[in-house]
């Protein structure tokens, strides 16, 4: 019990200092769980026409359903690929 | 087929399906060509001439003199580390590819939107500020330092618009960080650490309405970002999705002809700029060289069929 409260101290103590060398800006950078996009299982890409269709023929990117027709709607990455 | 268009982006840019539906529509010949799909496909290209061959299954394009323009939506910097170092097989694909691609700049009688060159110079926030001084925007007073003792409370203000010089988006194991414009009292971010790298203290541009430019060619969509009708303090990106509204907003010919020279002085064909309407000034906030813009294009917006438009014309 004493060792594990020890390891538990001295991790936060870790922390702390990892946070105290830590800039402004990334103090203040929001943090939250990254999760990949993805589009819908039955949706397929057809390479000739550019566009991802949804079983029925229709586009992914038309469909009012489908919100990430834009990383704004997603998870905000910052703007187009801005990330990569 | 002979392509009027060459469209190179990756599988999931869900707008840029849009752009090559009405393509299609307009009666405009295409070849999209995504960076993960790139090795599906058998290219061969003359440079001197210059022209290319690519073929996919039964589908064969060539590109040659008469392309008209070129829908570039690569990234110019790299910003996330990987997780795994890469092994030699994916090095050696990343590297050859991202200069093929890079390469298609031999098609350089086309119009692009925008060329790597010009993205690249422009993506840099000072630069793309300074251009926007000599024009005449009015742009909040800024300073970028990483000095706790610079004076910033004197010549910026007490409180002040922390901002990045350059995207932060941090990533560590399963979570990401995004760095937003912050608006923070002077003496609390002028800490020990600040030294550690530079950072932009702008005016605080106070009782504002963000607006949105997006600029294609000749035309240009203006919308005015609100929570609930009314404008923004901070960053709008931090408020909640479901209580913005975006509403067309008409720009005075002055902020039109403002910008138009912005683009040709950054040599840019798109541009996605944020405005800040306030004390009766359109306030220059910034300009994104591959800025998104399908959130903007709702029914009857017209923005897809707009920049189709311009690359097919």
């Amino acid at each position: 019990m004493r060792l594990y409260f020890n390891k538990t101290i001295a991790t936060l103590r870790l922390l702390d200092r990892g946070r105290l060398h830590m800039h402004v800006l990334q103090k203040l950078a929001l943090r939250t769980p990254r999760n990949a996009t993805t589009l819908r299982q039955d949706s397929e890409y057809d390479t000739v026409r550019g566009v991802w269709l949804l079983p029925e023929g229709s586009l992914v990117a038309d469909d009012p359903d489908e919100e990430r027709t834009s990383k704004k709607n997603d998870v905000e990455t910052g703007e187009d690929l801005k990330g990569q | 087929m002979v392509v009027d268009v060459l469209i190179v982006t990756n599988r999931l840019d869900l707008p840029t399906d849009r752009l090559c539906d009405r393509l299609s529509s307009l009666g405009k010949s295409f070849l999209r060509c995504n960076r993960e799909d790139m090795s599906s496909f058998a290219f061969e290209m003359d440079p001197l001439e210059p022209s290319l061959r690519c073929r996919f299954q039964e589908t064969e394009w060539t590109i040659d003199g008469s392309l008209k323009s070129v829908w570039w939506r690569q990234p110019t910097f790299r910003r996330i580390a990987p997780e795994q170092l890469p092994t030699p097989a994916e090095q050696l694909e990343e590297s050859q590819w991202s200069a093929f691609m890079r390469g298609l700049s031999v098609f350089n009688h086309a119009r692009w939107f925008n060329s790597p060159a010009a993205t690249y110079q422009a993506e840099s926030k000072l630069f793309q500020l300074r251009i926007a001084a000599e024009i005449g925007f009015d742009i909040p007073i800024t300073r970028v330092t990483n000095d706790p003792n610079a004076e910033i409370d004197l010549t910026v203000g007490s409180q002040i618009a922390l901002k990045s010089i350059d995207t932060v988006y941090l990533t560590s194991g399963s979570f990401q960080q995004f760095g937003y414009t912050q608006l923070v009292d002077w003496d609390t971010c002028a800490d020990a650490n600040f030294h550690l790298v530079p950072a932009m203290c702008q005016a605080v541009v106070q009782d504002k309405i963000d607006l949105r430019v997006t600029v294609a060619g000749d035309q240009i969509w203006c919308d005015a970002v609100l929570n609930s009708g009314h404008g923004i303090d901070g960053d709008w990106r931090l408020i909640k999705r479901d209580r913005l509204e975006y509403r067309t907003f008409d720009l005075p010919d002055q902020i039109v002809k403002q910008i138009q020279l912005l683009m040709t002085s950054l040599n840019l064909n798109f541009g996605a700029i944020d405005l800040a309407l306030a004390q009766d000034k359109f306030w220059f906030i910034e300009i994104n060289p591959t800025g998104e813009w399908g959130w903007l294009d709702r029914a009857g917006r017209g923005i897809a069929e707009g920049i189709a438009h311009e690359l097919g014309h």
